[in-house]
């Protein structure tokens, strides 16, 4: 008897818990259902409609999908220079955050100073530091260009240059990488000052420490903003659509500006629908394939 | 913390979520028996529109006027205050109403997301500032307004300057917006400049390929000393598609003609004009306002809009720069190549007051000579009695230029080609640009490339497939 009522009144508080979490939890869910799992629905539907500014249209098929990979230059242009940008930007970001995050976890003179200063430039205005990045980039007027005719170099229009634009964005997001620094400087401060002490009774060089020590054991901070930073690089946008509007010659029109010009400049909601979700299953490949092979690489404390 | 109070916490989190995503959310509150719909025929636009509409239309210009009325405009410096001046007269002269409104910078392409957004998600204004090249037709956003006029019965030709409407029906007659103002360019030029190059003043009627000649003896110097024959403004791509006899597209939009020798040839003489520096190439404009390279002397001409008059005379007043004016240059046939940026009003779909709505596109466009005298700051105003009379006569410094000009030349403008619904085939028109200008590809081969795309583009289009 007692056990049957210890059971009940368990299964009372069980539910009364659940009842609570459900209800805790229930902000966030409502706002993930309407507000993610509603639009992915809605834009799958649409990717496979003529659907203009208005959202509505007639069921095509997989016209989009078919314009998207046969009849659109700029679609394969769009996936091209988003892929390299990732290529370029992604592996740079990560050998210099883990740098940076290196260099201001050492006990160096004005260590606060430094910090500030490299995180300063990711809570600065996204659209202020655009434009003055395209000041120095300025092939009359430019700072850059100035500095190399002091040497007798004349500098190339790198704004200008379908070769060099998309390098010189890949450039200006670096400078940015405050965010990513942190997060790998607190990883790294998070390895045990134990492993460094024995290393150095060993003998082990400064250099050596970083490389058996700091690196593995930063590897999971790093395949954190390596996942993140692959997410974010393929969504690039601002920066191209204020300094090149995609140009020269398309060179550095991203993915995301294509859906953004196909949905609300040219109304076509349904193609725009259809690239996006081209997007994300490129994204997920990618995503997937570096969660796929982080047991290699990657090395947790347990 | 109690477990009831716990709950409670939760529940007032979740009502106070919710109401926050209502506040997110498009306004549902439908408002399709107020909107009129489109009218079907194109040659009578305003006899076709139903009887419901009609009567909604009808009844509104006879009612007291009360509510909610919320205004999205776009604009910055004297646009805004442009903007803000007609709107605050409005509600000045409205106590009736209970009137809000928002200016949002059109730098940055800040408006184009927020209205973008807005509108697709039916939480924008009441009415909202549009223009027959820029997001506005053929978009569904916007009632037919039509039937207001109807009721009105109002002769727009009596009361609104000739042309400054047309853009606003589209294909099947529907009016998607009423006018506010309208500009167009003016070529101004540093006098200073050419006595120093010894070079004439430009007269009417010169063209861009004279300009490839004599334009060369500004293009000196080198970096931050260079200076220019004239500046790359953001009109000029445009202007360059008419520069030697081109037209971008059939009068009723079903044709696209970028595919033209008389498109070559202009791509020919835009390289021509860059490779020699009369023009500067990308670079230099890229991050410099062609505004700031005439005003500081480094560009001999300045094709100036209306909406920049003041600023651009003052500006080099104070630089001390002598300038004079000159029509734009004309095509090979003689015509005058100018271009015409109109700015309107349009009631959304979603308005809850589009009768409040009307009253104030009327006065904006025709009704109140004081809104009109506000809007006069940054163009000529569709009212044409302000037009006439106060707008023309308004001077600026330099020599010899009033508002007269942009009045008599309205009328023989080209309206932006690649505005609003055909924005797709002016990004194209701008990659043939990159592609020959800063790529260095071939004119023929890449009109050859890009027209076909033009052609798909054009098939595309709403109006053509109707």
């Amino acid at each position: 008897m007692m056990n049957e009522k210890k059971k009940k009144k368990i299964s009372g508080i069980q539910k009364r818990n659940n009842l609570n979490f459900y209800l805790y939890i229930s902000p966030w869910l409502i706002f993930f259902l309407v507000l993610t799992v509603y639009p992915m629905i809605k834009s799958f539907i649409l990717a496979f409609t003529d659907s203009s500014f208005n959202g509505q249209g007639n069921f095509i098929g997989l016209e989009n999908f078919v314009q998207a990979f046969t009849m659109d230059p700029r679609f394969w242009a769009a996936f091209k220079n988003t892929i390299c940008y990732v290529l370029m930007y992604v592996p740079l970001s990560l050998v210099l955050s883990f740098f940076l995050g290196w260099l201001l976890s050492r006990n160096v003179k004005f260590l606060g100073f430094w910090r500030t200063v490299f995180y300063l430039p990711y809570i600065t205005a996204g659209v202020a530091v655009t434009i003055l990045w395209g000041w120095i980039f300025n092939g009359t007027y430019g700072v850059i260009n100035y500095i190399l005719s002091l040497f007798g170099i004349q500098g190339p229009n790198w704004l200008g240059d379908k070769r060099l634009a998309l390098g010189c964005i890949v450039v200006m997001c670096l400078w940015s990488l405050g965010n990513q620094i942190l997060i790998m400087l607190a990883g790294i401060q998070d390895i045990p000052d134990s492993y460094y002490e024995s290393a150095k009774i060993d003998g082990a060089s400064t250099l050596r420490q970083v490389f058996a020590i700091t690196l593995p054991l930063s590897t999971p901070t790093i395949f954190f903003n390596l996942v993140i930073g692959v997410i974010s690089a393929f969504q690039l946008f601002n920066q191209p659509y204020i300094l090149t509007q995609g140009g020269p010659v398309n060179s550095t029109v991203t993915v995301a500006m294509l859906i953004f010009q196909n949905a609300f400049q040219y109304g076509k909601m349904g193609y725009a629908s259809c690239i996006a979700w081209c997007l994300f299953i490129v994204i997920m490949i990618f995503t997937g394939i570096i969660e796929f092979t982080q047991n290699k690489w990657v090395f947790y404390d347990n | 913390m109690t477990r009831v109070s716990k709950k409670f916490l939760a529940v007032l989190l979740c009502s106070a979520m919710l109401t926050a995503m209502t506040g997110c959310g498009s306004s549902t509150a439908s408002n399709s028996g107020n909107a009129p719909a489109p009218a079907a025929d194109s040659s009578k636009p305003a006899a076709s529109s139903d009887a419901a509409s009609a009567e909604t239309a009808s009844s509104a210009s006879g009612t007291e006027l009360s509510g909610n009325l919320d205004i999205w405009a776009w604009g910055a410096d004297d646009e805004a205050k442009a903007r803000e001046g007609a709107i605050e007269i409005f509600i000045s002269e409205h106590p009736e109403l209970n009137i809000t409104y928002t200016i949002i910078p059109t730098a940055d392409s800040v408006w184009d997301q927020k209205a973008a957004a807005a509108l697709s998600s039916g939480s924008a204004g009441d009415v909202m500032q549009m223009s027959p090249d820029y997001y506005g037709m053929n978009t569904e956003y916007y009632i037919d307004l039509n039937p207001y006029v109807e009721a009105d019965g109002v002769n727009l030709d009596d009361v609104l300057v000739p042309g400054v409407i047309d853009g606003y029906y589209d294909s099947d007659g529907k009016l998607e917006g009423f006018p506010l103002l309208a500009n167009c360019f003016v070529m101004a030029y540093n006098k200073d400049m050419f006595d120093a190059a010894g070079v004439a003043y430009p007269e009417d009627g010169w063209t861009m390929e004279d300009l490839a000649d004599w334009g060369q003896a500004f293009a000196t110097g080198e970096g931050a000393n260079k200076t220019y024959g004239l500046v790359k403004h953001w009109v000029m791509n445009n202007v360059m598609v008419y520069a030697c006899g081109g037209t971008p597209y059939s009068d009723d939009l079903s044709t696209s003609h970028m595919g033209t020798p008389e498109i070559v040839d202009a791509l020919t003489l835009y390289k021509k004009l860059t490779d020699t520096g009369v023009i500067p190439d990308d670079t230099a404009q890229k991050t410099i306002p062609a505004e700031t390279l005439f005003v500081s002397g480094k560009s001999a001409m300045y094709p100036c809009g209306g909406f920049e008059t003041i600023t651009v005379t003052n500006d080099a007043d104070e630089n001390g720069i002598n300038i004079g004016f000159c029509n734009m240059p004309s095509d090979k046939n003689g015509k005058e190549i100018n271009v015409q940026y109109a700015t309107g009003w349009a009631i959304t779909t979603t308005s809850k007051n589009p009768d409040a709505g009307w009253q104030f596109l009327k006065e904006s466009a025709y009704a109140n000579d004081e809104m009109a005298k506000q809007t006069a700051i940054c163009g000529m105003p569709s009212n044409k009695n302000v037009a006439e009379n106060y707008y023309a006569d308004i001077s600026f410094k330099g020599e010899g230029l009033n508002n007269s000009y942009y009045v008599e030349h309205m009328g023989s403008t080209h309206l932006n080609p690649f505005g609003g619904t055909l924005a797709s085939t002016g990004n194209i028109w701008t990659t043939m640009v990159e592609a020959v200008l800063l790529d260095n590809q071939d004119p023929q081969a890449v009109v050859d490339q890009y027209a076909p795309q033009i052609e798909k583009e054009f098939a595309g289009y709403s109006f053509n497939k109707k």
